[in-house]
């Protein structure tokens, strides 16, 4: 009997890098794989009926503020998600309904409203670490399974799920294991030594630098950290920060800093000679879609590289899965996906998987569904960690090079598997 | 004689009834407004606390939510390092206040209400600031998580049982601090809002009147984040913002700071706004703007003054006066 | 680009950087910058409290409309200076907008409710940036003949940066001359003075405040509409500035001018080798120099109370 570890690391190992090639709908269960053509439901057998018609899922975004893009990609995975699979006949004959609303506007009030009032079956979405770790909080009182699918924070899954036991939280995006750990990784292949970082002034900026340096430090102990600047979290502007990391005789810099923050920062950077000065650039987050168009061809490259990555890249896995829902997108939304819209949609589709495998909206049973699944997504194959319910799959990070497009795109993919560069159980 | 006149206070009939409906709410069974509620005793402590210093005291500030968040994250750290116990880390919560209001009063008290406003948005800035630096105590933005309602004193963890827990001290809070205004004391902050340069004269210290109050205020705003915080499970520093400082300011110019229970009426407008509008949360920042423009050309008074001008014209055209009088009851 | 190369005295060694005279020069330059922003955002609201008494809390919600109105009038006329000018003119005529409608009829009120008014008044000019602009931050670029710089060591300063540097001193310059050596500034004065006596002379107060409102949300709009292209203006941007606006009028005393140039100045090169020096510490600096200013004078380092 092959054990699940091994088993994930072959298909780990196969994966990255290489093509998996499958249609839409391969569900692999450990042990044995089920070709099935189509998602279940036109040829559902009558008798696997889920108890309501209607299964409505709560959809937590950022809609206000500066960020709301990304509240606006959780909507948009969300949606096509739902429509695919009510166009297929839903979820073993019940239809999916999303209901949406603003995470900044008390994010406690909108989830009990969600359950309570609107009745919904799922929450999914949230993008503020701060608003998942409220929300988590609370998760056994509202009784019903969530998903994060953008807070990066780690303490949602090793402490809400593994220490507190709160089982009914998962998260279908990689976390800060992305931005800091698998950043040290792209770093030590690197012919530089010294290091500086630019990093918001917030618990999530402050962990990814931890990680970075403390994993770096391990995997190649000749590497020094210069200096360091914390930007407050809405900074405008960058130029001190820049200034300052400009004055010491750094090579390479590392920020976690995303969103329409990033784009600030990275023009300011050209404009004060980051660019002739540094050169390696880890941005953590540069491919997030919304900087990667809003730069276009103006993206800056290193000497070395300008390496990014996100939660998901469009690029990867080649997958026809990953392929055709890229071409979804694009059709639909006139863009690339962003991986938050990824990881909403394939979201839902646990959800999706989930339901069809218990039939019932019994949370326990879907727990129990959901601990261990191993998903085909867009984004690869991504599995459920028992022990913390944090999706394990691979993100790459990749170099920035311009071909010409309205947004550039990455070369030099590298890819480690997961489970070397996420953390494990019992995360001391 | 203080009891007759206690009794036929309308506030004081006010605060039975709002009491006796507060008491009923959890017997629906609807989860959702028992929080809802328990949120609305929450946010009227707090207006109620800034209505002491803004209405009666006449001092603006915009740092109010320095209090609530020293006694939420107090609260919280006393449960989960100390003693866990929500009970007690109420109490140390709520003690928190002292300190920071004697420390912080007495560095800005001593100055025109202009700059007093500005210095209480700098000091509450600066809570805000040591709350997110201090990550090894206070969890930086991601804030402490897991705020117990299973002590070993107090098992309050049905959403029933932390209700009453949280209306028992609303209604206390509400009834001493009235009693507290009615008082000697009461009086001399009063006469300090309607007219402080007058006020030496009568032998006492402006000072030290408005450190009273702003301790007083300050203990009652720590008790609402001590039992937001209970509420919650989870305290984040965004609780200490300066916009957060605005909100009980507009609950009270809403309700109308010139009537006791007016901060209250506010809060309730303020939830029941923010609670249906949660799907036009884009615009009611719109709303509320107007609304404070509203308030300051024209209703000085508030929701709470609309009102009484209502009952009151309401009683002089149907020469009801008599009425009033036969009941008992003077205003 | 240019390069000034100083030749580096000898380098302190504190802690794990180089204090090199270039990186000194190189931060305090981006200090003035920073200074000169607090400087637009601050000048306003001095003059407009100088002169009426009044603290508009509406002040960075000015400063950030002169972004968003740069942002469409470079991109519909591609003209960076004349954008520059429509927006610092229609914001002022905002101001102005306001002042009539609203502000004059409580300029003999409590000032708590003045306060109150013009934060009413702030978010409503909030919210209407949100409907007309939408709620996705909005940015220009540098026009082409302003790109480039020069390098200070390694750091680059563009011309850009030089050129607000430059904007405001001269800004200083000009309003200075304005109040002291204009006609339209000797009745400025006298309003500020005293209000009842300027009345006697014959001075209409009204249109004194009316045109202080107009230069000092004009001159907030030209701060907003520089940095639009350094960086985007967006909802939330407001109540972020204002902070800032506030403490520099308080440590500087409000009401005064040079004060408030000086004291801008100061904030943001103090604030900039902190950055440098000791990164973890700089908000926490100013926050607490203004406490520290308030608590031992007052009225300002160049109060007047």
């Amino acid at each position: 009997m092959v054990s699940r570890r091994d088993f994930i690391r072959t298909v780990g190992a196969g994966v990255a890098g290489l093509a998996v090639g499958s249609v839409l709908g391969w569900a692999l269960k450990p042990g044995e794989v089920k070709e099935v053509v189509e998602t279940v439901t036109v040829t559902a057998p009558v008798e696997r009926r889920l108890p309501k018609d209607t299964i409505k899922i709560g959809v937590l975004g950022i809609r206000s503020g500066l960020w709301a893009t990304y509240g606006e990609f959780i909507e948009q995975g969300a949606r096509m998600a739902a429509e695919e699979i009510n166009a297929r006949g839903g979820v073993l004959g019940s239809r999916i309904e999303l209901v949406f609303r603003d995470e900044m506007a008390d994010v406690v009030k909108q989830a009990r409203e969600l359950v309570d009032v609107e009745k919904v079956d799922f929450i999914v979405g949230i993008d503020s670490s701060g608003n998942a770790m409220r929300v988590g909080g609370i998760v056994d009182e509202l009784g019903k399974i969530l998903i994060v699918t953008h807070a990066a924070t780690h303490r949602l899954t090793e402490e809400l799920v593994y220490k507190q036991g709160k089982k009914l939280v998962f998260r279908s995006s990689v976390p800060v294991y992305q931005d800091g750990i698998l950043a040290a990784y792209i770093a030590k292949d690197l012919p530089v030594r010294k290091w500086v970082g630019i990093n918001g002034d917030y618990e999530f900026g402050r962990v990814s630098w931890d990680f970075f340096t403390q994993t770096l430090k391990s995997l190649r102990p000749d590497v020094e950290f210069l200096a360091e600047q914390w930007p407050k979290f809405g900074t405008e502007d960058f130029k001190p920060f820049i200034s300052a990391l400009l004055a010491t005789d750094g090579e390479a810099l590392f920020t976690s800093i995303w969103a329409i923050e990033l784009v600030t920062l990275q023009r300011q950077l050209v404009e004060m000679g980051g660019y002739r000065k540094f050169k390696a650039v880890i941005s953590t987050l540069g491919y997030s879609m919304d900087v990667a168009y809003a730069l276009g061809r103006d993206y800056p490259g290193a000497e070395l590289g300008t390496w990014v990555s996100g939660r998901y890249i469009w690029q990867y896995p080649p997958t026809s899965v990953n392929k055709s829902f890229v071409e979804s997108v694009r059709t639909r939304y006139g863009r690339y996906p962003a991986y938050s819209l990824e990881n909403t949609y394939s979201a839902i589709y646990m959800i999706k998987a989930a339901l069809e495998e218990t039939v019932t909206l019994d949370p326990d049973a879907l727990i129990k569904a959901l601990e261990g699944m191993v998903i085909m997504t867009p984004a690869g194959v991504r599995w459920i960690r028992p022990e913390d319910h944090q999706a394990v799959y691979e993100v790459p990070y990749g170099r920035i090079a311009h071909k010409g497009a309205e947004i550039p795109l990455l070369e030099d993919l590298k890819a480690v598997p997961a489970h070397v560069y996420y953390r494990h159980p019992p995360f001391t | 004689m203080l009891l007759r006149n206690v009794l036929r206070d309308v506030n004081v009939v006010l605060i039975v009834i709002l009491a006796f409906t507060l008491a009923l709410i959890p017997l629906t069974g609807d989860r959702f407004y028992i929080y809802i509620t328990s949120l609305f005793m929450v946010y009227s402590l707090f207006a109620l606390s800034y209505n002491l210093l803004f209405g009666y005291a006449g001092l603006l500030s915009f740092g109010h939510a320095m209090f609530f968040a020293t006694g939420a994250y107090v609260t919280a750290l006393f449960t989960l390092k100390v003693f866990r116990d929500p009970l007690v880390g109420l109490i140390i919560g709520v003690m928190s206040a002292i300190p920071l209001a004697l420390i912080v009063g007495f560095l800005s008290l001593r100055h025109t209400r202009v700059y007093f406003a500005i210095l209480t948005l700098a000091f509450g800035m600066l809570i805000y600031a040591v709350l997110v630096k201090w990550r090894s105590v206070t969890g930086g933005t991601d804030g402490l998580v897991g705020i117990p309602k299973r002590g070993v004193i107090l098992d309050i963890s049905s959403p029933q049982a932390y209700y009453y827990f949280i209306l028992v001290f609303f209604i206390i809070a509400v009834l001493s601090l009235y009693i507290f205004i009615k008082s000697r004391w009461g009086l001399m902050i009063r006469a300090l809002g309607a007219n402080e340069d007058r006020l030496p004269f009568t032998g006492h210290s402006v000072l030290t009147i408005r450190l009273y109050t702003f301790t007083a205020s300050g203990l009652i705003a720590a008790l609402s984040g001590s039992l937001y915080s209970i509420l919650m499970g989870v305290v984040t520093p965004d609780i200490a913002y300066w916009t957060f400082s605005a909100e009980p300011l507009v609950m009270t110019l809403l309700g109308g700071s010139t009537y006791y229970m007016g901060p209250v009426l506010g809060a309730f407008i303020f939830i029941t706004l923010t609670t249906m509008l949660a799907r036009f949360a884009e615009y009611w920042l719109l709303l509320l703007g107007l609304a404070i423009i509203a308030v300051v050309v024209g209703f000085r008074g508030g929701v709470s003054g609309v009102l009484v001008l209502a009952v009151e014209r309401l009683m002089r055209s149907v020469e009801a006066r008599g009425v009033w009088r036969s009941l008992g009851l003077k205003t | 680009m240019y390069t000034i190369g100083i030749h580096p005295l000898p380098k302190l060694i504190t802690g794990v950087w180089y204090v090199s005279l270039e990186n000194f020069l190189a931060q305090s330059l981006i200090g003035l910058y920073k200074g000169s922003f607090y400087w637009l955002l601050a000048v306003g609201l001095t003059l407009i409290f100088g002169v009426t008494r009044i603290i508009n809390f509406a002040h960075a919600s000015f400063f950030v409309l002169g972004g968003y109105l740069m942002f469409t009038s470079y991109t519909y006329t591609g003209s960076f200076v004349l954008s520059l000018v429509v927006s610092m003119i229609v914001t002022g005529l905002v101001g102005v907008f306001f002042e009539i409608l609203l502000i004059r009829r409580i300029y003999r009120v409590n000032p708590i409710y003045q306060l109150l008014l013009t934060f009413g008044i702030a978010l409503v000019v909030n919210e209407f940036q949100k409907i007309i602009w939408g709620k996705f931050p909005k940015y220009v670029d540098i026009p082409e003949y302003m790109r480039g710089g020069i390098m200070i060591g390694d750091v680059g300063i563009s011309y850009y940066v030089l050129t607000i540097i430059g904007l405001g001193f001269l800004i200083l310059i000009l309003v200075h001359f304005i109040i002291n050596t204009s006609l339209w500034g000797l009745k400025v004065r006298t309003v500020w003075r005293d209000n009842v006596v300027a009345q006697v002379l014959g001075i209409n107060p009204n249109a004194v405040y009316t045109s202080v409102f107009f230069l000092g949300t004009a001159l907030a709009g030209l701060g907003g509409a520089l940095m639009v292209a350094l960086h985007p203006v967006g909802p939330g941007l407001g109540d972020h500035l204002i902070v800032y606006a506030f403490i520099v009028v308080v440590i500087a005393g409000l009401g005064n001018i040079m004060g408030a140039f000086i004291v801008s100045i100061l904030i943001g090169v103090i604030s900039s080798l902190a950055a440098w020096l000791a990164p973890e510490v700089d908000i926490l600096i100013v926050y607490s120099i203004a406490a520290l200013v308030l608590l031992l004078k007052p009225e300002g380092l160049f109060g007047e109370r």
